[in-house]
């Protein structure tokens, strides 16, 4: 099929990139530290969709994950705490062109962010969010999280965390408006990234929970299922994940899952051992609060200057021509 | 053949009336016995009148009245006896509506509703209390109603008005969309361009400091001082000449564009805009051809400024070929940016049909609208067959071999309800052509398509690749059926209720034009013998099953008295032909296709031969009882067991990369030994870059413990032993 001229001239200058292309500071994470897998599968996901740098943004909270965006040589705005979302969908309403990217922690999301999460899923803003879930405070050393599990001795619990932990996906697909909600591990790499790239092809908002293992905290929480291929439980469907040959003789544990059945994934959220990996819920009918929300108006200058006239004006004491 | 029917089997044969009865008279009078239900139309809800919905804001680009009027009063009118006035008031409200668009008054449905609702008041003088209550209540009906737009009933303009305002709405939406692009280009343009100036030394002036700062700071600020520091500061790079020429270029082709314009926005280069609706196909095609220049223009400063934008224009790569560019570059993607042009042709006659086709092929997107007012023509044979039908039908059947070509058949009465197939039509973007029969009322253009005289159907290409996707028959009624079918009641001469199946087919139709009533012989009911057949069963019959069979249709005159009308040959064939036609189209619909029968024929007959058993058939065994577990042939097949790949010999070290989290362990450890591939997952680059001992650790200090160390390659290794214990568990 034939293609307009500028979309032809666009492909004239095309680029190729490579994964160095999206890569920045070496990461000061700790070795062993599940993060790096996923920054790499975010990497590879740039490369792969040919992400160009400059329109590309990663916006992240505080925490050890929300270091992302200074390794990644693409825009980037380390945000405050449990603060990433609105600022990236300040970012997203006013340039509605860019790749938006929302890095998080599970105390920066599931804790003080909480209510921008719960309405960051309604809104549904076209956006991928990852969180990075590894139960723990890790930068601030040692302190409970929403996510720790129950005996989890930490600094602020130290006869153990006794109350049960925050299941980020099942309060997520409590939100009607949820569009896509998915789960990953970090140890399996390749899943994340075809994850992640599902997310990004999603019209809408996007939340990934990967569960990441933090060698310094959460010591061996993740060994078994990291060295047991058959605790993990992959879910397939034609509408969802593929799983690949290579990875299917390693992982045999599958359940074929339609992600439009949200009762199901419910059921399958609430599973902890095998550990869950795939999309549990896709909507792609939800609108986008973006789609709502389009101006006719530009904000030109001159426009700027009229609103912000409009605005002095209510403040004007005498104006000129009004009597004293 | 039996001496009664002769003189009618005579008629039928020949046309030959000098034999018929007295009694048995050309239909000059007559019309179609199913239309004895129908008289004055406008009192019936049918689709029509249409609104042509105006109002912004979600609402359907069309609308009848009666489902305006419906929804008003699902609204309104409580469920139930407590609803009934207000039901019957706006019911009553309604119909004058309907009588005010059927006396030709026009307007808005807002400037009827007034009107109506003045004559209900006011039908007895002076208004009463009553009719102040009914005033009130007529009058907050029309607030509740979400829409309005001019009404328009069923005329010869109604197909016009229906597709241009159809058209207007698709245009309207693309028009937005471009509009908003080609400002946001022009705007992001001019960016660069302002920020080049305030980088440049000009904008450090003290006038173009006061201008940035703000009237209101001019007294407390000395502009002159501040721009006498700032001439010190470093300036940045300005943009280089040829690039701000080309973004001024691009600039003032997009603000100067003829093809887009809002009311709000005058064109900036103070020219007309462009208009795109015409009468003739020719004069649409040489203002295309004209405006040509200016569309590669535009295309090309839309080109320029969205790389311009990105900052991707490289002058190396980009400069000849904008250079060498012009309309003849144009391609199909590039013109649907622009308007499509809409085209009311009327009547079509040869040379308006070449010259529609010549759009069609050429695939320009223009909409054409080709009414086609009678379809049955003169009695005239001129040598050959009687032609119903074709002259309206020909364009239409001569477009869908253009393949990329939307077309759309149909009777005008048929619009309303294939207002989405209409939208589609408009909103296509290559040619569509719209062809319509409008009869001189109603209920006889309803009566073409019930008829098959002209059959309704759509044809998009852009709703698939195949021919399934693409064909539609809506419109029609009875879609799988040769004929339409209706009940047809009537009273018999001993005052019995009777009731008789009845077709409705292309003589029935023909009937109605009184052109072709030499070809009908009236017998009345006394004369009514078994020898009578109705056309849609005598087309069905054999050469030898209609000896002594005459075909008929039955027919009411002015009082509504019901009689037979034979028909003569020629009618038939021309029956025949129409039903061929429409079986035609009824394959390209997917009904009753030939090519599948013969297929599913064919295997079935496959089928039988190698499944169906023999006539006798052995007895079963004893080990075939019942009591016996279902056969193994029944059982499901085990699902595909996944055979893991063999691994590498346990002799070589390896990794299993798939399952890497690139943690940087092992690189840290050996950047030699271990290294990453392209997608960042570690493997062995060189067993023998290090010692075993690296190998084990690594394998040790790999979080996902998918290091696998081997055996060891140096036997004289230092503390062999020890590692290899270390090293069973990753073995």
């Amino acid at each position: 099929m034939s293609d307009s001229i500028s979309h032809c001239m666009l492909d004239l200058a095309e680029e190729e990139y490579t994964i160095e292309d999206y890569q920045s500071a070496v990461p000061r994470w700790c070795v062993g530290c599940g993060d790096h897998g996923v920054l790499t599968a975010v990497q590879r996901l740039c490369r792969d969709e040919k992400l160009p740098p400059e329109k590309t943004v990663f916006v992240s909270g505080i925490g050890c994950s929300s270091r992302f965006p200074h390794y990644l040589k693409t825009y980037g705005f380390h945000g405050l705490h449990g603060r990433a979302l609105p600022i990236a969908q300040g970012v997203k309403i006013k340039r509605p062109d860019l790749h938006v990217f929302v890095i998080m922690g599970d105390g920066d999301c599931c804790s003080i962010g909480t209510a921008h999460w719960i309405h960051a899923l309604r809104y549904n803003m076209n956006m991928t969010a990852i969180v990075l879930d590894n139960s723990i405070y890790g930068l601030t050393k040692n302190q409970a999280s929403p996510t720790s599990p129950v005996g989890q001795i930490s600094n602020t619990t130290p006869r153990g965390s006794f109350i049960d932990p925050l299941n980020p996906i099942d309060v997520t697909l409590g939100v009607g408006s949820a569009s896509f909600v998915a789960q990953a591990v970090d140890w399996m790499p390749d899943l994340t990234h075809a994850i992640i790239q599902a997310a990004f092809h999603h019209r809408g908002f996007s939340f990934i929970r990967v569960l990441q293992r933090c060698p310094e905290f959460m010591g061996h929480k993740y060994d078994d299922w990291v060295q047991n291929p058959d605790r993990m439980l992959l879910l397939k469907h034609e509408n969802g994940l593929k799983i690949s040959d290579e990875l299917g003789r390693i992982y045999r544990n599958q359940e074929i899952h339609d992600p439009s059945q949200r009762n199901r994934a419910r059921e399958i959220a609430a599973v902890s051992d095998p550990i869950p990996v795939g999309i549990l819920y896709r909507n792609e009918d939800i609108p986008c609060y973006e789609d709502h929300q389009v101006s006719d108006v530009m904000n030109t200058p001159e426009i700027v200057d009229t609103y912000l006239q409009k605005e002095f004006d209510k403040y004007t004491i005498n104006p000129p021509g009004a009597p004293a | 053949m039996s001496h009664a029917a002769s003189p009618l089997a005579a008629f039928h044969l020949i046309g030959d009336r000098s034999a018929l009865e007295s009694s048995s008279q050309a239909p000059m009078q007559f019309r179609p016995a199913l239309f004895g239900t129908y008289h004055d139309l406008s009192t019936l809800r049918t689709d029509y009148p249409v609104v042509l919905v105006t109002t912004p804001g979600g609402s359907p680009w069309v609308k009848s009245l009666s489902d305006i009027i419906d929804e008003l009063l699902q609204a309104i009118a409580e469920p139930g006896t407590g609803g009934e006035e207000t039901r019957r008031q706006v019911l009553a409200q309604e119909q004058a509506i309907r009588s005010l668009v059927a006396g030709g008054q026009e307007g808005t449905l807002s400037q009827l509703w007034e009107r109506a609702r003045e004559h209900l008041v006011h039908t007895d003088g002076e208004p009463s209390a009553i009719d102040g209550k009914l005033d009130d209540k007529l009058t907050s009906a029309f607030d509740a109603i979400p829409l309005d737009g001019e009404i328009i009933g069923f005329d010869n303009r109604l197909a016009a008005r229906l597709v241009t305002r159809a058209w207007q709405e698709s245009e309207n939406l693309r028009s937005k969309d471009l509009q908003k692009r080609i400002g946001r280009l022009a705007q992001k343009l001019s960016d660069i361009l302002k920020v080049n100036h305030m980088h440049s030394p000009g904008a450090r002036q003290p006038g173009e400091l006061e201008s940035a700062m703000g009237s209101g700071n001019s007294k407390v600020f000395d502009f002159e001082a501040m721009a006498r520091i700032l001439k010190t500061a470093p300036v940045a790079e300005p943009l280089p000449a040829s690039r701000r020429k080309r973004i001024q270029s691009a600039i003032d082709t997009l603000d100067s564009q003829r093809f887009f314009h809002s009311n709000s926005a005058p064109s900036k280069s103070g020219k007309s805009p462009f208009a795109f609706a015409f009468s003739e196909c020719g004069e649409a095609l040489k203002a295309f051809r004209k405006r040509l220049p200016e569309m590669a223009a535009l295309v090309k400063a839309i080109s320029v400024a969205e790389l311009e934008i990105d900052n991707h224009y490289s002058e190396s790569r980009h400069d000849h070929f904008f250079k060498e560019f012009s309309e003849h570059q144009l391609g199909p993607r590039d013109l649907e940016l622009f308007p499509s042009y809409l085209i009311e042709t009327g009547q079509v006659d040869d040379q308006v049909q070449e010259e529609i086709l010549q759009i069609l092929r050429a695939g320009l997107p223009f909409k054409i609208v080709a009414q086609t007012n009678d379809i049955l023509g003169d009695d005239s044979l001129a040598g050959g067959q009687l032609t119903f039908g074709t002259q309206g039908q020909q364009l239409a059947r001569m477009a869908l071999g253009i393949d990329q070509a939307f077309v759309l058949q149909a009777a005008a009465s048929s619009l309303y309800r294939m207002n989405h197939q209409v939208l589609a039509g408009v909103s296509t973007s290559g040619p569509a052509l719209f062809s319509i029969y409008c009869g001189a009322g109603y209920i006889e253009t309803a009566a073409a398509t019930e008829s098959r005289a002209f059959p309704g159907f759509v044809y998009n290409p852009e709703s698939g690749r195949n021919q399934a996707a693409c064909f539609s028959l809506t419109g029609n009624p009875a879609q799988e059926k040769d004929w339409t079918g209706h009940e047809l009641n009537y009273e018999n001469p001993d005052h019995d209720y009777e009731t008789e199946h009845t077709a409705f087919t292309l003589v029935d139709f023909i009937a109605l034009a009184p052109q072709f009533s030499r070809r009908f012989a009236c017998v009345p009911r006394a004369e009514w013998g078994y020898d009578l057949v109705p056309v849609s069963e005598f087309l069905g019959l054999s050469g030898h099953a209609r000896v002594d069979k005459v075909p008929f249709v039955p027919l009411i005159d002015s009082d509504n008295v019901l009689y037979r009308a034979v028909v003569d040959e020629r009618l038939l064939d021309a029956a025949r032909r129409c039903l061929t036609a429409w079986h035609k189209l009824q394959e390209m619909g997917g009904i009753n296709n030939s090519h599948a029968a013969a297929a599913v024929a064919e295997a079935k007959i496959a089928w039988e031969a190698e499944y169906v058993p023999p006539a006798v058939q052995p007895e079963p065994s004893p080990a075939a009882s019942t009591a016996d577990p279902a056969p193994e042939a029944a059982a499901p097949k085990p699902a595909a067991t996944i055979t893991p790949e063999p691994a590498p010999s346990s002799d070589d070290p390896w990794i299993e990369t798939i399952r890497c989290t690139t943690c940087n362990e092992c690189t840290q450890l050996n950047d030699r030994m271990f290294s990453y591939d392209g997608e960042k997952r570690a493997f062995i680059k060189d067993p023998d870059a290090g010692t075993y001992r690296e190998l084990v650790e690594a394998a040790e200090t790999c979080q996902v413990a998918i290091i696998h160390p081997g055996k060891p390659r140096n036997p004289d290794e230092p503390g062999l032993e020890e590692l290899l214990e270390r090293a069973a568990p990753f073995m």
